[in-house]
């Protein structure tokens, strides 16, 4: 096997296990200068070329079984890859409404600031329902907008770990579940803000695509990444 | 009474390749040759492991790395932290312990 095949057929197995593009081109630089210092070192002994790159890459392993170590180390440096339930799908279903609650906080913090001096002007806001949608309109694009934030965090994470692609999948259904059940919005009749069950159903279902979407992406990128690496080979 | 040390026999490399790097910093393919040489060739393991094994310390913040370019070839060199010198302290502890245990048990026999 020569140098490049052997080092395109460990590019395809870390990719195909889920090593994050970072970590990978680092392994492979690494390796790349272990197996140029091998053949050097053999051409040194008077070994051919090609002698000297089969027989370094017979030094250095199958990239397969490599790539299963590298995967295997990378998982066990992080806590949520040692503990993916609790990391990935226990603390996320707990954590996220706490994270949507702050948000109501700052939210309303932001439009307190926004209107600040202006009291009189707030308390007329009930009877301008113009007024309203346009708060609106900043307002419930921020529950998207976290929603997405969150799911594109928790992927990372998740890919970052080098954990399998159905812990995407997990972490992307808690998403979904929270996109779902997590509304935040205001009420002009009551003047309220908060979290809760939807009101638009069909709005919640909406948001409930953007962690399906980032999920898609994900495959999609890993999919395309895969191919690529295949065609080098 | 000492514990029990079922991991020690997985805490060979360890012990081997950070006792290396207390020495001097050191790239991936310097260390097998070391290990290899100082061993006289007594451990058989696919080259490339070596990387999976210093990932992790490195993870674990047993070692440091920086990349350093020599003669055109960019290398990762690796070098021991103060944590990293603590874990060798206590494997070298164990590994002492071991050592004398099982030279009680051999006797003379393989001296």
């Amino acid at each position: 096997m020569s140098k490049n095949q052997f080092l395109a057929r460990l590019h395809f197995e870390l990719l195909r296990r889920g090593c994050p593009g970072f970590a990978t081109h680092r392994i492979l630089r690494e390796t790349a200068g272990h197996f140029a210092d091998l053949v050097q070192s053999a051409s040194a002994q008077g070994l051919s070329s090609i002698d000297a790159e089969t027989r370094a890459a017979a030094e250095l392993g199958d990239p397969a079984v490599l790539a299963a170590q590298h995967l295997q180390v990378r998982q066990k440096a992080f806590w949520c890859g040692r503990h993916p339930v609790l990391g990935f799908l226990v603390f996320p279903l707990i954590l996220i409404p706490v994270f949507y609650m702050l948000l109501c906080l700052g939210t309303g913090l932001g439009i307190g600031l926004v209107y600040y001096g202006n009291f009189t002007v707030i308390a007329d806001l009930r009877h301008d329902p113009a007024e309203f949608q346009f708060m609106s309109l900043f307002v419930q694009p921020i529950g998207i907008l976290v929603n997405l934030l969150i799911s594109i965090f928790l992927i990372r994470h998740v890919r970052r770990c080098a954990l399998p692609f159905k812990w995407v999948i997990g972490v992307s259904v808690i998403c979904l579940i929270h996109a779902v059940c997590d509304y935040i919005g205001i009420d002009p009749k009551y003047w309220t803000m908060g979290l809760g069950l939807p009101l638009h159903l069909t709005s919640q279902c909406l948001n409930g695509l953007v962690p399906l979407l980032v999920v898609l992406v994900t495959y999609a990128w890993s999919q395309r990444q895969l191919r690529l690496c295949e065609q080098a080979a | 009474m000492k514990g029990p040390n079922p991991s020690f026999l997985n805490g060979v490399p360890e012990l081997l390749v950070l006792r290396l790097l207390a020495r001097r910093e050191m790239y991936g393919y310097e260390i097998v040759r070391e290990i290899q040489l100082q061993t006289k060739e007594a451990f058989a393991f696919g080259e490339g492991c070596i990387y999976p094994y210093l990932h992790y310390f490195e993870a674990e913040k047993l070692v440091n790395s920086r990349q350093r370019d020599v003669n055109g070839r960019s290398r990762y060199y690796y070098q021991l932290t103060a944590r990293g010198q603590k874990r060798l302290e206590a494997l070298t502890a164990e590994w002492q312990r071991v050592a004398q245990g099982v030279a009680l048990i051999m006797g003379g026999e393989h001296v």
